[in-house]
């Protein structure tokens, strides 16, 4: 066992102590070489038999750190983690082996089956994909010292320049330069841009042509291949002349150059086929647009010869139409307040027919509104001198289009007046207009057209239909002039048929007061109001005729001067009754017949009223000296106004019964029968009231029937009928029978009760005398109405209690008291006992 | 007596079955009082009273094709106390019957003609006069009434009650005048008479009765009474005068004139005795003014001056009556005033309400007071407390009684009193308390 154990330290101290013995034999190739378990390749030969530990780390293998220490180039690729080394996470011996002889290839690389997006995190898209690994690692080991030809995959760029700086034809600068060209370029294809958006990168679309010029056609500087160009610092302002050229050399409009084509041409296709007049804002319509250019663009006779139109010239016109079109009218010459626009002529004239001026509104656009006759007339009929009128071919030029005087003498401008000395200066100063329409000089406003009601005497009803003749014409002179103006005209055509028959204040009144216009004999509704009898209530629906009724009078009738053929003088005729003679007694009375027989007087209306001639309330207690109360009210009227026997009223048709009214009595007999046979007299109401004929109401009011006096019969205390009217608190107007005292306590109630007669409230025995022992036995009459002393009978209040005053008589038969004393002796009470006996 | 009158009576009430009008009541009554002394006199400090009442009228008419009538009016008081009998001079047990009408009568049909009447009888157009007898009255269209009467007297100086008195005799004459048809509100009555009594065959008295009533506006009226006696000697021993004017609808003024002498005799243990004069007149006058038909201040002031003892009386009062005063049912009023009542100055007051209406009747008075009495230097305070209450249970029925409390300082009073009526008939019924005031004015 100890055998082996030493066998084991020894074995250990050569495996340990080998490389120490080796390093201090550092300069002993000899020891590394018998240690070194192979020769390295060909790029580490140089290490070989020189110090392990360049490479290794004592007893920890080959870190990569010192790989990393030489191979320098690698370390950047790790460190970011990029690229195959950084990307593969393996140590580099793992790959990179050694100690496997010189010929070793420790970067073989099986293109086959590399995986160059895993492994370098670059894909091999488009035609990468196909590209043999050569075409792209063209870099060889010529610098390596072993196998030189091969190809040196590490150093290559995953960046487009990295291999294709040769093809960059851009040259770019500044943020171009650091773009990628992944970012435009595909690797589908390098000639595909798919990718770049001109729009978004550079804020210039490409569009039309735009968009199928190659690159070059734009950014490589003619005349030169590579000679790139991408910035254009005057594109703003020279726009589209940065790369083509203008070939109008200042023949266009200031707004159309500075390389502002797009005005006119654009990116699809820059020959205009049919030019827009409408960029210029002069849109040509109508005969305008049927015209040539050169119709209007007058140009030099060579330059219209020649087929190309850049050449012509397009300036100087404007779009006033007088820039081509003379000024026939020559409002030039007028300052147009209200149509300032005529100095253009497209406010009347169109572009479609120059004659025809549907644009121009009179109306709208004038002070003078034509319509009627003056739409047909054509404008130089008013518009022209008088001298161009004479000759119409050249109105033209001599147009007249002011009239100062417009405001006040619309017509006259043009036609002459000829009412002048027949119209009264107050509708001469009026307009034509007034009375003419320019439908037709003869056609008046009269109803159909003139407006009549602008004068004083507006037409209604048949006055519309009538001719102006016939109110206006007169022995065949005019007559505009009426002087009625307060009966309003009517008598200035008419003559009353009424002048009789009403009174002076109708007679000064107009007609139309009643009559209407549509109709003499349709009145309108009258305004009774205006008569002394205002129509109200049932009055309002009675027809005019029920009062007015025709009376015997037949008068003649001039009837209204123009129908004198219907109306022939001579004719008479029924007229209605106007003015009533009852008006002072009564209105009423005039047409109603007294129905009441004069009961109630003449004024009707002080129960009537005109809206009900028939009474739903009757104020009675108003009207009448007897109010209606209680049982009163409930009563219809026909039970105490009854009908009088054989008195009849013819009240216009109807036979009416009179009834009685007045004069009745107020007295209940008058409508009531006596119970009690007249021995109450003829007052019912002393007892009886009106909330019932057995409730009393104010009976025995001044004397409260109470107690005994309530079970009464009324005969008990009215013997005989007797009235007893006022004897109220004086009980011995009945109560003399029953006067015990003979009238000496003349206030009976003061001791007796209704309730209770027979037994006197009075208390004795609060006065000074209390009655006890044997004078409570005693009558009062034995004391106050002498029958114990002839002295002091009927004296009641204040009876001396005195023994003597009473007792006199006892004193006088002999009962002389011991001692024999008499009156004046002592007092009775000394001896007698003052109540209990004597 | 009694006993005829009774079975009189009774007959008479089957009257009912032949006659066409039948009226009557009958009324019981009780009273009792207890009073309380301070001091003790006789070795008792009480003095009680009770008393009982009955009393039945009747009264049947159209009897018979002559349409007779029959009137009885008969009442009883029984007093539990025994009374003096001042001419025995003895107790008796204290039960008064007495025959107020028992007669029959012949009433006057038409405008005029010849009625009588026979049996007891009061004859108020010869004032306080009773007849058992015969009285004839010839009555004229021209509303005048000739009359004369005669019989036994049942009412005789002395007196108390109605009694027969087969010696004591009545008649007289007397004429009344009262026009009939006239306003509600106006009346006039007018009546003389002239009487004689005698008793035992001695006139004791003749006197001539005069009575005047006259209203010729609603509260304007005078009203006279004269009662002259020519026997035992010409004296008026009764003449008063009332008259009050109406001065507006609101104001109105009453004067009262009265003067007034003893009877001139009384009869005492069967003897005549003939009483000195006794004279005492009083005025009074008083002012009413109403603040609206319904309340009532009234002023009065009273003087009355009596021979015998040359004392005199004033009274002065103010009064005043709400008819509506917490409603339609209640009245109130009150009366303050001083008083030199002949012996004291008094010094009084009174308060009372009441509730009317158709079923019940209640009021509550309170009268307070201070006597001074003169001659003997003592005050006395009374206090008299009164509460009523009324029931009718219909027009026939009703019952009512009262509770007082009388107080001063020498006593107490307590009583308690009742009655209860019952009507019967088919006579005409006054329609009271049907809607009307629940009391009149002052």
């Amino acid at each position: 066992m100890k055998m082996q154990r030493w066998l084991m330290f020894l074995l250990c101290a050569v495996v340990v102590g080998a490389p120490g013995s080796l390093v201090v034999a550092k300069n002993e190739g000899v020891l590394n070489k018998l240690l070194a378990p192979g020769p390295l390749i060909e790029g580490h030969a140089d290490l070989e038999g020189s110090d392990c530990l360049k490479c290794h780390d004592a007893g920890k293998g080959v870190p990569d750190s010192k790989c990393l220490a030489c191979h320098k180039e690698i370390r950047p690729s790790v460190e970011n983690k990029q690229g195959f080394h950084g990307l593969n996470s393996k140590t580099c011996r793992e790959c990179h082996a050694d100690h496997k002889g010189r010929e070793f290839n420790t970067v073989a690389v099986d293109q086959k089956t590399f995986d160059h997006e895993k492994l370098t995190g670059y894909t091999l898209e488009g035609k990468h994909s196909k590209l043999k690994c050569e075409e792209c690692h063209k870099e060889t080991r010529k610098e390596k010292p072993i196998r030189q030809n091969e190809i040196r995959f590490f150093g290559r760029q995953s960046s487009c320049v990295a291999c294709h700086r040769k093809d960059d034809v851009h040259f770019f600068k500044d943020k171009w330069a650091k773009k990628d060209c992944a970012s435009c370029h595909s690797p589908a294809s390098w000639k595909e841009k798919n990718h770049f958006d001109h729009l978004k990168e550079t804020k210039y679309p490409l569009k039309g042509k735009h968009l199928k010029l190659k690159c070059a056609e734009c950014h490589i500087v003619k005349g030169t291949k590579t000679k790139s160009i991408y910035q254009w610092p005057s594109f703003k302002t020279k726009e589209c002349l940065e790369c083509h050229e203008s070939p109008h050399k200042g023949r266009l409009a200031e707004r159309f150059q500075g390389g502002r084509c797009d005005k006119c041409h654009n990116e699809t296709e820059w020959k205009l086929p049919k030019f827009d007049h409408a960029v210029t804002k002069y849109p040509l319509h109508g005969k305008h647009a049927q015209l040539k250019c050169e119709g209007c663009h007058k140009q030099d006779a060579k330059v219209i010869a020649q087929p190309d139109r850049k050449n012509w010239k397009w300036l100087g016109l404007k779009s006033q139409c007088l820039s081509c079109h003379k000024d026939y009218h020559r409002f030039g010459a007028h300052e147009m307040k209200r149509f300032a626009p005529l100095n253009s002529c497209t406010p009347c004239h169109t572009d479609v027919k120059w004659d025809d001026i549907k644009h121009f509104d009179h109306n709208m656009n004038t002070r003078f509104m034509v319509d009627g006759k003056h739409d047909e007339l054509k404008c130089e009929e008013c518009h022209l001198t008088k001298d161009a009128k004479a000759k119409p071919v050249v109105w033209l030029k001599v147009g007249n289009y002011n009239w100062p005087s417009l405001e006040k003498k619309t017509c006259e401008n043009c036609h002459k007046n000829p009412h002048v000395g027949k119209f009264s200066e107050k509708i001469l100063a009026k307009k034509c207009t007034s009375c003419h329409i320019t439908r037709a000089w003869v056609i008046m406003k009269n109803g159909k057209d003139f407006d009549h009601s602008k004068t004083r005497f507006a037409l209604t009803g048949a006055h519309r239909k009538a001719s102006c003749a016939e109110c206006h014409s007169r022995d065949k002179k005019e007559i505009y002039k009426f002087k009625n103006f307060e009966q309003k005209f009517c008598i200035d055509c008419h003559d009353s048929v009424h002048t009789k028959m009403f009174s002076a204040k109708f007679n000064a009144a107009s007609c139309a007061e009643c009559h209407g216009t549509d109709s003499f004999a349709k009145r309108p509704p009258f305004n009774h109001d205006i008569t002394r009898m205002p129509l109200k209530g049932a009055h309002a629906k009675v027809d005019c005729e029920q009062c007015h009724t025709p009376s015997s009078l037949k008068l003649l009738v001039l009837a209204p001067s123009v129908n004198k053929k219907q109306y022939p003088k001579g004719k008479t005729f029924v007229h209605d009754k106007f003015q009533f003679s009852g008006y002072k007694q009564g209105e009423c009375s005039t047409c109603h017949s007294d129905v009441h027989k004069g009961q109630v007087g003449s004024d009707c209306l002080k129960c009537h009223t005109e809206t009900e001639w028939k009474l739903k309330v009757f104020e009675h207690d108003k009207k009448t000296k007897y109010e209606l109360r209680d049982k009163h009210k409930d009563v219809s009227c026909s039970k105490c106004h009854l009908p009088v026997k054989g008195e009849t009223v013819k009240e216009f048709k109807r036979i009416v019964q009179v009834i009685r009214y007045a004069p009745i009595s107020s007295e209940c007999s008058a409508c009531h029968k006596d119970a009690h046979k007249g021995n109450f007299g003829p007052s019912c109401k002393e007892c009886h009231s009106e909330r019932g004929w057995k409730v009393t109401r104010d009976f025995h009011k001044s004397f409260t029937l109470t107690g005994i006096h309530f079970s009464l019969d009324c005969a008990e205390c009215h013997r005989d009928g007797r009235k007893l009217a006022g004897l109220s608190q004086q009980c011995l107007a009945c109560h003399q029978k029953d006067d015990v005292h003979y009238g000496t306590l003349p206030r009976c109630q003061d001791c007796h009760r209704q309730q209770f007669w027979e037994i006197a409230s009075f208390k004795h025995s609060l006065t000074m005398f209390p009655l006890r022992g044997a004078h409570r036995t005693l009558d009062c009459a034995v004391c106050h109405a002498g029958g114990v002393s002839a002295v002091g009978a009927g004296v009641y209040q204040g009876l001396s209690t005195t023994c003597l005053v009473c007792h006199q008589a006892d004193f006088q038969f002999g009962h002389v008291a011991p001692g024999g004393h008499g009156a004046g002796g002592p007092v009775c009470t000394d001896c007698h006992h003052n109540q209990f006996r004597f | 007596m009694r006993i005829f009158i009774l079975g009189f009576f009774l007959l008479l009430t089957s009257a009912q079955a032949f006659a066409n009008k039948v009226n009557g009541r009958i009324e019981l009554g009780g009273y009792t009082a207890t009073e309380r002394f301070v001091d003790t006199t006789g070795g008792s400090q009480e003095n009680d009273f009770q008393l009982f009442t009955f009393r039945s009228f009747l009264s049947v008419s159209e009897i018979g094709d002559s349409k007779y009538e029959f009137n009885s009016d008969v009442r009883d008081k029984y007093d539990f106390f025994d009374t003096l009998n001042k001419a025995q001079l003895t107790l008796d047990p204290s039960n008064t019957f007495q025959v107020q009408q028992l007669n029959i009568r012949k009433p006057i049909s038409g405008d005029s003609g010849m009625g009588y009447t026979v049996g007891r009888t009061a004859v108020p157009e010869a004032g306080g006069a009773f007849n058992d007898g015969l009285l004839v009255k010839y009555h004229t269209q021209s509303y005048i009434d000739y009359a004369a009467f005669g019989g036994l007297n049942p009412k005789i100086p002395g007196q108390a009650h109605l009694d027969f008195n087969s010696k004591a005799t009545t008649y007289g004459v007397f004429l009344s005048y009262q026009p009939k048809n006239v306003e509600w509100n106006k009346s006039f009555y007018l009546t003389h008479a002239l009487v004689s009594q005698a008793d035992d065959g001695h006139t004791d008295r003749q006197y001539l009765f005069h009575n005047l009533s006259y209203q010729w506006r609603n509260n304007s009226r005078l009203i006279t009474f004269l009662y002259l006696d020519f026997i035992p000697r010409t004296y008026i021993q009764e003449g008063s005068v009332f008259w009050q004017q109406e001065h507006s609808d609101y104001f109105y003024s009453k004067l009262s004139l009265l003067g007034v002498d003893s009877i001139g005799y009384v009869h005492i243990q069967g003897k005549l005795d003939k009483l000195d004069p006794s004279p005492y007149k009083q005025a009074s006058l008083a002012f009413d003014y109403r603040f609206n038909p319904l309340v009532t201040w009234e002023l009065a002031t009273l003087y009355g001056h009596r021979n015998f003892d040359g004392l005199s009386k004033t009274e002065y009062a103010l009064s005043m009556a709400n008819q509506r005063s917490f409603g339609p049912n209640w009245a109130t009023n009150f009366t303050i005033g001083h008083r030199n009542n002949f012996v004291s100055n008094d010094e009084f007051g009174r308060v009372g309400i009441g509730y009317y209406s158709r079923a019940w009747e209640t009021f509550a008075n309170i009268e307070a007071g201070i006597e001074k009495y003169t001659q003997v230097s003592t005050t006395h305070h009374p206090l008299v407390t009164e509460l009523g209450i009324t029931h009718f249970w219909s027009k026939q029925l009703y019952l009512t009684g009262s509770f007082e409390r009388d107080a001063n300082e020498e006593v107490t009073i307590l009583s308690v009193f009742f009655k209860l009526g019952y009507r019967y008939g088919n006579r005409e019924i006054p329609p009271l308390r049907d809607g009307s005031p629940v009391k009149g004015s002052l």
